[in-house]
């Protein structure tokens, strides 16, 4: 229980793709006896939007999106899809002519006459653990960076609860001492819970109110986020106040460094506040409130990326300018619409 | 007189369980000292052991010089036992002081109405009750506020003078009474930090007694009724019309229909806004609250009573509301030297959003709270409040602060009663008023006679 509170949305995305196992493998799937692997691929779309909870939930799309562009690419490499847009796809092409290469040519090519079964069990099952994998160890991925980035008795600043930084921090914790303050949110107290898990852990932790902010931030040296969503355009959503966090820490020529698994990358453009967003309920905000107390509260801050210093994922390093690589690589461009 | 506050307690309802921790706290004080007795008690044993020696020696010599010498004796061994409480009253609030990078700043105990004369400076026979009160609402809270405050302070020490009594041996009340009011003020800086407008207000009084000095024709009563006028006079002048001209001159400078956003509460925001309704105009107002201290919803009460509607948003929630807010109005703990303004912890952190955004930055203050200190960051000079009780188990430090320091540059405009001036024009105002006494110049009393 504790851990589905902790990361809810690696939560759900894992959740989802397991559900998409039993579902595949209890052959439940509505899917023609010789069907190919588009079809299989359509119906993957279908659930993801079946199963996706409302426009702001982005977790279960990118991580069906991920399925089919494994598949995709664990298809093309045993010559069963063919590139139709080559020009489009450079990479792609460059991938499986690598791979066809080196590959012996007793590899079977049945084409489009392949079973649907032997579709299900070569690439569909191995593409969904593939992505299962990528899923568990997204966060040991990110941990290799660890030791890169901090000097010792520095001062880390981390907002919220992330199991991705904890973990981070913990990996770092082996190598040098550095003291972190803990930023609770107003409206949630997981950053309580935070400031405990790391204290266990030896490390020097301070836990403060996020008004406190503008006074603490000219002793922090760094700025440690988790992340609910990596947008395309470099920006992020993540809990209400990282925005004002940013801003100072810019103010105060604090980089700010950005860790997520790559399932966080969502391939969709926000320009402010308002373009993903949700108003809560005023009593999440103050549990006293009347019925004619009208009181505001959101579910996101968009961050723009001129106030990102570096994302670090399982899948590399990145500036804010150059993230597009890694959504091109991690997706393909046609299921952007689910 | 110490006994009066000790029955209002229950008077107000408490419930039974802070009863009890007040309680425990007065056992555990009570434990203190009684350690500490026992120890000055086992050196002075050992005190009088040396000087039992002394004595055998003494009895050698002459009987007459032996008394003198166990007079002296006994005279200086009591300053030498002062000494040591002194030390272990020292060690006790080394304990106190945290470990961490903040360890330069005073933690405030929790005192109550029976510990409160345990404090270092006081004498429990010459406390007023009236102090008494006041030092307890400022530490649960109910006495929050710079304005409030000073108007609380000054009235306690209304109280205090109609009360007080001239000693047999001092004649004039101006000399008798200087040593009490530094003796008072002192007593303040163990509950909260003393805030500026208090300390303005001391210096007044300081410079009132001066001129009573000067002028010894007065008698007593005579004097101390002089003296609280005086204090009504600072009240009235720098407070009152201060605050009315502020709301006069923002009534001006803020037009019909614009969109402001508020932060805590200030009373001087608090009425000018309701002044502005009634006289038929509108606004549309962002309350944006804290929830450790609970201003914001207190302000959105006070305005609900008052049948004006607003929209209440936390800190953090703040940047969707940004981009309609055109001005960003806040009230101020005091205004430093160098244009910064000490004020509610996060206003500093909207400062900064409000910079970022454009939004003009207005701060209303009235000048008694100017201040000639400067500062340039928040942790030099801070104040910790002690909001949640800390778990023996918990393996982290906890912090949070009063309040924070708002650059100059992020402050368009100060609305004070001299005016509307920039946020570096604070030194100026403070020289101005330097050269009448902080107030209008104060009149000279004369005796009819």
């Amino acid at each position: 229980m504790n851990s589905q509170i902790a990361q809810p949305r690696l939560y759900s995305s894992k959740e989802s793709i397991l559900a998409l196992k039993a579902h595949l493998s209890a052959k439940q799937a509505k899917l023609p006896r010789n069907s190919t692997i588009e079809d299989y691929i359509i119906y993957i779309k279908k659930l993801s939007n079946r199963l996706k909870q409302g426009p702001l939930d982005f977790w279960i799309p990118n991580v069906f999106r991920r399925v089919i562009q494994v598949i995709r690419l664990m298809s093309s490499e045993q010559g069963l899809l063919q590139i139709k847009n080559k020009e489009n796809n450079f990479k792609d092409l460059a991938h499986t002519i690598q791979r066809q290469s080196s590959r012996s040519k007793t590899t079977v090519e049945t084409g489009t006459e392949t079973g649907s079964n032997e579709i299900q069990q070569n690439i569909i099952l191995p593409a969904i653990e593939q992505v299962l994998e990528e899923l568990e160890s997204h966060s040991d991925d990110i941990n290799t960076f660890a030791s890169t980035h901090f000097f010792t008795n520095e001062v880390l600043l981390v907002y919220e609860y992330s199991t991705t930084v904890l973990n981070f921090l913990l990996s770092a914790k082996k190598t040098r001492n550095f003291e972190i303050i803990v930023l609770e949110s107003e409206t949630e107290t997981l950053g309580k819970q935070f400031a405990t898990d790391l204290g266990k852990h030896q490390l020097n932790v301070t836990l403060t109110p996020f008004t406190n902010a503008y006074a603490i931030m000219q002793r922090v040296n760094k700025t440690l986020l988790g992340v609910d969503a990596i947008l395309k355009n470099g920006g992020l959503l993540m809990h209400p106040g990282t925005y004002a966090i940013c801003v100072l820490a810019k103010q105060f020529a604090v980089p700010v460094i950005v860790l997520s698994g790559a399932h966080k990358l969502t391939p969709k453009y926000a320009f402010d506040q308002t373009t993903f967003n949700e108003l809560v309920s005023p009593l999440k905000i103050n549990s006293n409130s009347s019925v004619d107390q009208m009181s505001i509260g959101i579910t996101f801050d968009y961050v723009p990326p001129e106030y990102i210093s570096l994302y670090i994922t399982n899948q590399g390093q990145y500036t804010p300018q150059s993230i597009y690589q890694l959504f091109s690589d991690f997706y393909d461009v046609k299921d952007e619409d689910i | 007189m110490s006994e009066k506050p000790n029955q209002q307690n229950p008077k107000k309802g408490e419930p039974w369980k802070p009863k009890e921790k007040f309680d425990k706290k007065a056992n555990k004080e009570k434990q203190k000292l009684e350690q500490e007795q026992t120890k000055t008690e086992a050196k002075q044993e050992s005190k009088q052991e040396e000087s039992n020696k002394i004595k055998q020696e003494s009895n050698q010599t002459i009987q007459q010089q032996n008394i003198k010498q166990v007079q002296q004796q006994k005279k200086e061994e009591q300053p030498i036992v002062d000494k040591q409480n002194i030390v272990q009253k020292n060690e006790q609030k080394e304990q106190n002081k945290r470990q961490d990078f903040l360890s330069h700043l005073p933690i405030f105990q929790d005192y109550t109405s029976e510990s409160i004369k345990s404090v270092k400076q006081i004498d429990p026979q010459t406390l007023h009750h009236s102090f008494v009160e006041l030092c307890i609402q400022y530490q649960n809270g109910q006495c929050i506020g710079s304005t409030h405050r000073c108007v609380e302070f000054l009235n306690a020490l209304k109280q205090f003078i109609k009360d007080y009594k001239l000693s047999r041996q001092s004649n004039y009340f101006a000399i008798a009474f200087v040593d009490e009011l530094k003796k008072i003020f002192n007593l303040m800086k163990n509950f909260r930090t003393v805030n500026e407008g208090m300390s303005t207000s001391y210096l007044f009084i300081n410079e009132c007694l001066m001129i009573l000095r000067r002028d010894t024709k007065l008698d007593e009563n005579e004097s101390k009724i002089w003296l609280c006028n005086q204090i009504d006079q600072f009240i009235q002048s720098k407070i009152i019309s201060a605050s009315e001209l502020i709301i006069k001159n923002a009534t001006q400078l803020i037009q019909e229909g614009t969109t402001i956003l508020v932060y805590a509460r200030s009373y001087l925001i608090e009425n000018f806004i309701i002044n502005y309704f009634k006289q038929g105009k509108q606004l549309t107002i962002f309350v944006v609250d804290n929830p450790q201290f609970g201003e914001g919803s207190q302000l959105v009460k006070r305005l609900q009573q008052q049948g004006i509607s607003c929209y209440q948003i936390l800190l953090s929630h703040v940047s969707y509301i940004l981009s309609k807010v055109d001005k960003i109005l806040v009230g101020a703990s005091s205004m430093l030297c160098n244009g910064a303004l000490v004020s509610r912890v996060g206003t500093a952190l909207l400062a900064c959003l409000a910079s970022t955004h454009k939004i003009p930055f207005l701060v209303f203050c009235e000048s008694y709270k100017f201040s000639e200190k400067s500062q340039i960051d928040s942790l030099s000079w801070n104040e910790i409040a002690q909001l949640q009780q800390v778990n023996e188990n918990q393996q982290y430090t906890s912090l949070s602060l009063r309040y924070d320091i708002t650059q100059s540059n992020y402050i368009n405009m100060i609305v004070t009663e001299v005016g509307l001036i920039p946020a570096t024009s604070v030194k100026a105002v403070i020289g101005e008023f330097k050269k009448y006494n902080y107030v209008d110049a104060i009149e000279v009393p004369r005796k009819d006679q």
